[in-house]
């Protein structure tokens, strides 16, 4: 996976030289390069002597089964003990396909401690490798988290000489793995790319680092070193979940997250693509206050998690909060403020401890995610543990297809029909629905409304009766619902067959209330609309109905096809009802579309195509 | 600097600035020649001379470091020979761009020029004997100009005479599955049918956007493997896009991309033109967005279709689902049988769950059959593999013979079930049977459910 580290390396420089103090993982290279050479990829391949007196091929990979490899320690080194003009900025450098990104930082010359008997560092690099082909996004981040280590770094060194007392360790240990060696692989220093020493030794290859795991002087580093186990601790921390916690030498907090693998992995399993920080800033720049959220992890693990400052507003926060609460209405039950709110809900989502959904409520209508992870057995035993006599699958199938949370409480019988199953209520109440959400096996559809009256050049001037065509316009013009109030337009639907659109038009141009009731139209001339438009929304029966019109006048600016029905109930202070009704009386303006909420797209990127 | 240019934007950048860097025996590393002059001053060369020429393990490795807002890829080489000052020659030659333009395109042009260099040195000595090199700053001059207006460029040095070209590294295509449904792109005009091997041009007259990928072999007659690398190849340029069979019984759902449908004019004209049934009668807006939103999870094509009639006389619903697709303002929603584990452990009974309601012809035997080994526990047959699409299963019905093709059929289907992640659509490819037929015998059985997503 492109999010994760290939590995994390310490380097220092100082007044003696630069010296690499620590990677981690440490595994034995065994690839030598010798072998490597020699092995040819086809048997019966001629050696053509030509190119043996070439100089040997370029390596092309730095990565072997998912490990840094081919980099000495000294090369390390010089790579990241970077001039002074490159210290305090990102430095990113890539070698085949190998990316080093780090920030090297320049320690101030005024070190306290160990002046005599051990130099002052000059700078300290932390470097992380990551696979070429990882985006720029990720080097960005794992940029900052290198900053961020420097930094903390720097500032213990100021205040204790931290960094200098850990680099002595290190340097001892490394010292003393070497003189512990034993003689004849004392040479391991000396052994140049082309391994003549590594083939001679049978096929262990070139002895770089930790031959024996005893006697690796990384081995020894862990032991005797916090700061390797704190780097230890980055690298396994950020392959495993994506989140760091860290106290540098029990003073300085470093926090850290990788958005990008720790939104993956809630519901999959780390496949999928990875989530951009971008993404999670589109969420959040869309919160609203008729917004709910979710946790996704207990209660438990989030009381350690912020410092001490912020720990109260979160536990009120979590006291309060449920999946049926909007944030409005935590304001109100918290006594937050709903910038705090704000502040303690985007902090949850950046860090994937809650996601964000529409409050749970009868009318909201689910379906199955596209990325619904149907085939990770562990969910489902998990969802039956939960749910005791519950298949995970057969209430999911309830969602498909489309279904309101009111219905999907109130059906009468899981799916398979020829096999009545007792039905304790467990799986039908909110937790089951809850738990779905969590792990994105379902996504909430919204309707969208567009404003879209029938063309211009449709209509022609041509008088025309007006009742009839009324109805002809609703009976044709109905989309989408199966309402039985729409069956009875059927019929005069189908006696005007074909040019029905003529006729629709012929009513408007000529719709004699139009002339005489010219602020009959004010609302909609406020609103915007054009004169066209104005003659279409005209014609639609309902806009004989004064207080309709108003209404409609209110809403249709939202009509755009880019607020979904509870946006505008929000913004306009409108109940539900009140609102699909004018939809519904002025359907043959408009066109509806069901689909899911982008804002909250970030939760199911790996959904899609 | 603009603001759509910034780390990461992901658009390609010009080259600022070609150099050539030698290791000077006495002064170290040194820039030898470079257009535009000093574009790379001495204090950033410095900084960054550790990884121009760097220490032996990185010879002949292609490195990128980005500082101080400026990207330098090179392709360090070293040349072991007595005849040098220090019994070896190090030189690299460099291309510099901005910091974020995206370069990973230019890295093979860096390494075949750097090599070409080589080969110079080698026979002539160009880069060591300072006569010869005079020549180098137009030479660089050129490369530099020609690579960024043209994308290619020959360079020609006494005898000798190399070609560069800049070409863009795309993704890796997905593979191709037999269920999936080629389409043209607006850029297939761009190259003509000759181009391509002959083997392509087999196929290509059989990708309409309608046939699958097996169907396409079937009528070619081509290999379905081979036809699959065909395609893969064409998704590669950009010729076709892969979309999904076209049904009447399935669903799509809109997504937010429809936003830009009803936004944007010029993607209006677009799509009314593609979709139009006649080119003198063009449906209007409001019918196509009539479809598209009617278009949604639970209702069919065919549903859809009926209720809209008098809405869809103008337009090709067949169009407008593979325009909405392609766009990527309509998803396909997929049908997954899946079995539950539940009910399926709960009842040996199974084996005597009534058939489907259709009488027992020999066909519906054998389709009974499919359905009794689709349970993952019931059936002992060894998995063997299913060798190719059957066209046979429509025409020739001979009981269930138990013919090895027979055998794998079922077996194949009732991997395809187990496994939980195989759309209908792939299995009626690979089991090669109708649409319908399956889901008449899902339906009929208990412990499976269909999952639309």
């Amino acid at each position: 996976m492109e999010t994760n580290p290939l590995s994390i390396i310490l380097v220092k420089s100082d007044s003696k030289g630069d010296r690499m103090l620590f990677r981690y993982p440490f595994v034995n290279d065994t690839r030598s390069d010798s072998a490597l050479h020699s092995r040819r990829k086809n048997p019966y391949a001629l050696t053509v002597t030509e190119d043996m007196l070439q100089t040997p091929p370029p390596q092309t990979s730095n990565i072997l089964n998912g490990n840094l490899t081919g980099f000495s320690d000294e090369v390390l080194s010089t790579l990241f003990a970077v001039k002074p003009e490159l210290c305090n900025e990102k430095f990113e450098l890539k070698v085949n396909d190998v990316r080093f990104v780090g920030h090297p930082t320049h320690l101030h010359s005024s070190s306290c401690a160990g002046n005599q008997d051990n130099p002052s560092i000059i700078l300290i690099n932390i470097v992380f490798a990551l696979q070429a082909t990882a985006s720029h996004s990720i080097v960005k981040c794992y940029h900052v988290l290198s900053r961020r280590l420097g930094i903390s770094l720097r500032h213990e060194e100021s205040r204790c000489g931290y960094l200098s007392r850990e680099t002595r360790t290190m340097v001892t240990a490394h010292d003393e793995a070497v003189a512990a060696r034993p003689l004849d692989s004392h040479s391991w220093k000396s052994v140049g790319p082309d391994g003549e020493r590594g083939a001679t030794e049978g096929g262990q290859g070139t002895l770089r680092v930790g031959s024996d795991l005893l006697e690796s002087p990384f081995e020894l580093i862990l032991q005797r070193s916090g700061l390797a186990r704190d780097l230890k601790s980055v690298y396994e921390n950020l392959r495993s979940t994506g989140l760091v916690h860290l106290q540098i030498n029990g003073a300085i907090d470093v926090s850290f997250c990788l958005p990008q693998r720790v939104h993956r992995g809630i519901s999959d399993g780390g496949g999928g693509s990875p989530v951009e920080p971008e993404a999670v800033e589109r969420c959040l720049r869309a919160l609203r206050p008729y917004h709910a959220i979710i946790l996704l992890v207990g209660k438990g693990e989030l009381k350690g998690w912020l410092p001490p400052r912020v720990t109260p507003a979160l536990a009120r926060l979590l006291a309060h909060h449920s999946p049926r609460k909007s944030l409005h209405r935590l304001t109100i039950d918290t006594g937050l403020t709903i910038a705090q709110v704000y502040q303690l809900v985007g902090l949850m989502v950046y860090w994937a401890k809650a996601m964000v959904v529409f409050p749970l409520c009868r009318n909201n209508l689910y379906a199955i995610s596209p990325g619904a992870p149907t085939k990770v057995p562990s969910l489902a035993t998990a969802f039956s543990e939960q749910f005791p006599d519950h298949g995970l699958l057969a209430t999911l199938s309830n969602f498909s297809p489309p279904t309101t949370l009111g219905h999907f409480l109130l059906s009468p019988s899981l799916p398979p029909p020829p096999r009545p199953v007792p039905q304790p209520s467990a799986a039908r109440t909110i937790p089951a629905v809850v738990w779905l959400l969590r792990y994105r096996f379902l996504i909430q559809l919204h309707t969208y409304v567009h404003f879209i009256p029938p063309r211009r050049e449709n209509l022609s001037s041509a008088e025309e009766p007006q009742s009839p065509c009324v109805k002809v316009s609703s009976g044709e013009l109905r989309f989408g619902e199966d309402n039985e109030e729409l069956q009875k337009f059927e019929e005069p639907g189908k006696i005007v067959n074909g040019n029905s659109d003529d006729v629709l038009g012929e009513t408007k141009e000529g719709n004699p209330e139009e002339k005489t009731e010219k602020d009959v139209q004010e609302p909609l001339t406020k609103a915007g609309l054009s004169p066209e438009d104005r003659a279409a929304v005209m014609a639609v029966p309902a806009a004989s109905c004064q207080e309709d019109l108003i209404l409609f006048a209110k809403v249709v600016g939202h009509f755009k096809g880019s607020c979904h029905l509870e946006e505008i109930m929000y913004l306009e202070k409108m109940s539900r009802s009140q609102l699909l009704q004018i939809i519904d009386k002025f359907r043959d303006v408009l066109v509806t579309f069901e689909m899911e909420d982008p804002a909250l797209a970030m939760f199911y990127c790996h959904s899609g195509d | 600097m603009e603001s759509r240019y910034y780390e990461g934007c992901g658009r390609e950048g010009p080259i600022r600035c070609i150099f050539l860097c030698e290791f000077h025996p006495v002064a170290g590393p040194k820039i030898t020649c470079q257009v535009p002059n000093d574009y790379v001053s001495k204090e950033t060369f410095d900084a960054v001379s550790v990884y121009i020429i760097p220490k032996a393990q990185l010879q002949r490795s292609i490195l990128t470091v980005t500082v101080l807002g400026k990207k330098i890829t090179g392709f360090p080489i070293s040349i072991d020979n007595p005849k040098y000052a220090r019994n070896a020659f190090y030189f690299n030659l460099c291309f510099v761009f901005d910091s974020w333009a995206r370069t990973v395109h230019f890295e093979p042009v860096v390494k075949k020029l750097s090599e070409f260099l080589v080969t110079l040195e080698m026979e002539c000595g160009f880069l060591s004997n300072d006569n010869c090199k005079v020549n180098l700053p137009s030479i660089l001059q050129n490369i530099l100009q020609e690579l960024n207006w043209r994308k290619m460029c020959t360079v020609v040095v006494g005898n000798s005479t190399t070609h560069l070209k800049v070409v863009r590294v795309s993704r890796d295509p997905p593979p191709v599955e037999d269920h999936h449904v080629p389409c043209f792109t607006p850029a297939h005009k761009s190259f003509c049918r000759e181009q391509w091997d002959l083997t392509t041009q087999q196929v290509i007259p059989f990708i309409d956007g309608f046939n699958h990928v097996a169907k396409i072999a079937a009528e070619a007659d081509v290999e379905n493997n081979l036809v699959k690398a065909c395609i893969q190849n064409l998704v590669y340029y950009g010729v076709v896009r892969m979309i999904c069979i076209f049904r009447y019984s399935a669903e799509y759902a809109t997504t937010p991309k429809i936003k830009e449908l009803l936004e944007n004019e010029v993607f209006q004209k677009e799509c009314l033109k593609y979709i139009a049934k006649s080119k003198t009668s063009k449906p209007s807006l409001r019918d196509v967005l009539l479809v598209y939103g009617g278009l949604r999870r639970g209702v069919t094509v065919k549903e859809l279709a009926m209720r809209l009639q008098q809405h869809i006389q103008n337009l090709d619903i067949r169009k407008l689902v593979q325009f909405g697709v392609l766009t990527g303002i309509l998803r396909r929603i997929h049908e997954y049988p899946v079995v539950l584990p539940e009910e399926c452990a709960a009842s040996p009974a199974i084996i005597t769950v009534p058939p489907p309601l259709t009488p027992t012809t020999p066909r519906s035997h054998l389709l009974n059959h499919i359905h009794a080994h689709l349970h993952p526990h019931l059936s002992g047959e060894n998995n063997s593999e299913w060798m190719g699409i059957s066209k046979g299963l429509n025409t020739t019905d001979h009981g269930h013979g138990c013919t090895a093709s027979y055998r794998s059929r079922l077996s194949f289907g009732r991997r395809a079930l187990s496994s939980q992640e195989r759309s209908m659509d792939e299995i009626c490819v690979a089991v090669g049977c109708s649409y319908a037929r399956l889901s008449a015998i899902m339906e009929g059985d208990p412990s499976v459910v269909i999952l639309r997503k």
